[in-house]
């Protein structure tokens, strides 16, 4: 077992047949459909008939992707969307972690309840938001009308042009916030508390605290949850069918919507194809963008 | 005066805790009631009605559902943990070549959204006869990279000496994980148990897209599926999401510790 010098035969041997299996299923389900779908984005595939006739077409799916009225404003709902999302997470996430640091009576049992979105189901979530935010009706707007704002002026939530999009981000960044904050905990809880006591002892205020201990120190989990809320933000499929299934009109139809009514409903494959690849390659570029910036650092 | 603040901030938390679990006390509140008093406020005197429920658990396919959606389950995660726990093994213990590479572009395949390759799944998945089948959702979830990553990131804890023990003991790596890396690792495999048991049972797009008979859905596409086409009776949907919601829900109060350590794993190391 030397550390350094050359790798013994007999282990990667072993190594191979250990990981043979999950590289199998991997190629399979998960490489393949990425491949496959590059392939489909450069045919002109109208049939969803496996015979179907398939020409190569070039790039014209992707022209039409970025000429299209539908399409183009289906991708900027979906950068709005995220940027939304990451701005309700970000902004939140590190205060609760912070505030549930601290010690209270029935500390876990809140703690649970913050993490209790998390794990259920997105259709569920939908039917119980869509009741409580009924615009006449729903229990959200009945208590603003008890506060004294006027009947007309009353937000529409899910059922407006102008709000929706943004009640989703909202109403996902609810679900989400577990993840962020329970990673978040942990890194808090690994600053050394001498390090807070100093602090103390040199009369640092809490904002100085923050600023220059444990900002600093949480860095790296800041950038990875970062990093992760923006891949999440993209991933709106389930979210956006269980609250407005794209509506109302076409104002929540985000990329993801947009290439199952292409591809089911309009039947332009290749169209789909296209604006999942394109969807791809975006969020990789971001992805790599923020987590460049761990690196500068390191 | 020090006291009182704190008092004070254990009212907020617990304000701030109970408004996020609000949607969940409606939910149950309002799905036993009739469907009359489904816009009166949450504290409306109302005698409890299981009648929402019946008309959920009476419908002809819900047996079918649940028996799809648990079957899927388990199936998955057994299957599961005899594809990841060796590979796990493998790049958290062995040298081989190209290993760093290998693992870096599992990783960059977690940032593929799953829906952007939904048209080129449907034609493969018909191609390979998977179509409208429990297998179409049982071998996509064999490889989820985000299993493979908790597990090589609790493999890496366990110590290098039992290893070393192992080899001299003459006994090869095989033998070290099913006699000394599993066993450590109990709790590990308790949480990639629980998030697969509420990834799976959550998980809308996979069977929606791709299972295309109603007796062989899962029970979140019937969810929606109830929601389209029961009508506009809310307290049903609401009886159905109740149900639909509650396993997960005391599975993972009674298992959180799991879920808070596999979390917190997976985000300290990055």
């Amino acid at each position: 077992m030397s550390r350094k010098g050359t790798i013994g035969r007999k282990e990667e041997y072993t190594a191979f047949g250990m990981l043979v299996l999950f590289l199998f299923f991997f190629l399979v389900f998960k490489f393949y459909p990425l491949i496959s779908t590059f392939a489909i984005s450069f045919l002109d595939r109208n049939s969803l008939r496996n015979a179907a006739s398939t020409t190569f077409v070039g790039f014209s799916n992707y022209r039409t992707v970025f000429t299209n009225e539908a399409t183009l404003q289906a991708f900027g709902r979906t950068f709005l969307y995220s940027g939304m999302y990451t701005l309700f997470t970000m902004s939140t996430c590190l205060v609760l972690a912070m505030l549930l640091n601290k010690e209270f009576r029935g500390r876990t049992v809140v703690r649970t309840f913050f993490y209790m979105p998390y794990v259920t189901n997105l259709i569920a979530i939908g039917v119980v938001w869509n009741y409580l935010l009924n615009p006449y009706r729903g229990p959200v707007n009945r208590m603003l009308l008890a506060l004294g704002i006027p009947e007309g002026r009353l937000p529409l939530w899910l059922g407006s042009n102008t709000s929706a999009l943004a009640t989703a981000a909202a109403i996902h960044t609810w679900v989400g916030l577990a993840f962020p904050v329970i990673t978040l905990l942990a890194a808090l809880q690994q600053i050394p508390r001498s390090l807070i006591e100093v602090s103390e002892l040199e009369g640092a205020t809490s904002f100085q605290r923050l600023r220059y201990i444990i900002i600093p120190f949480l860095r790296p989990t800041l950038i990875f949850v970062l990093t992760l809320t923006i891949i999440n933000s993209f991933k709106t499929y389930t979210v956006i069918m269980a609250l407005t299934e794209g509506g109302p009109g076409t104002a929540t139809q985000v990329v993801s919507l947009q290439i199952y009514a292409d591809a089911f409903k309009y039947f332009r494959l290749g169209v789909a194809s296209a604006e999942g690849v394109i969807l791809t390659i975006i969020i990789f570029i971001i992805s790599l963008w923020v987590r460049r910036g761990d690196n500068d650092e390191a | 005066m020090m006291k009182r603040s704190h008092l004070l901030f254990t009212a907020v938390m617990w304000i701030l805790g109970l408004l996020m679990i609000y949607p969940f006390v409606s939910m149950v509140v309002i799905s036993l009631r009739p469907s009359g008093l489904v816009y009166k406020s949450i504290w409306y005197p109302v005698i409890p009605t299981l009648i929402n429920y019946k008309k959920v658990v009476t419908h002809p396919n819900f047996l079918n559902w649940c028996i799809n959606t648990l079957y899927v389950v388990i199936i998955s995660i057994v299957f599961r943990l005899f594809v990841t726990l060796p590979a796990a093994y493998a790049f958290a213990r062995l040298r081989f070549r190209f290993s760093g590479v290998l693992l870096a572009l599992l990783m960059a395949s977690l940032m593929v959204p799953s829906e952007t390759t939904m048209v080129s799944r449907y034609f493969y998945y018909k191609t390979l006869h998977l179509f409208d089948t429990p297998w179409v959702i049982i071998l996509p979830e064999l490889s989820e990279v985000f299993y493979l990553l908790l597990m090589i990131q609790f493999f890496r804890l366990v110590p290098r000496e039992l290893n070393e023990a192992a080899s001299i003991d003459g006994s090869g790596h095989w033998r070290a994980l099913v006699q000394i890396f599993i066993p450590l690792s109990t709790p590990a495999i308790a949480t990639m148990v629980l998030f697969s048991f509420i990834n799976i049972w959550n998980n809308f797009l996979d069977p929606y897209l791709f299972i295309s008979s109603i007796e062989r859905q899962l029970l979140t596409p019937a969810l929606k599926f109830f929601q389209e086409h029961g009508g506009a009776n809310i307290p049903v949907q609401l009886a159905g999401s109740a149900i639909a919601i509650i396993p997960i829900i005391i599975l993972f109060v009674s298992t959180q510790k799991y879920f808070v350590e596999g979390i917190s794993a997976s985000g300290l190391k990055g």
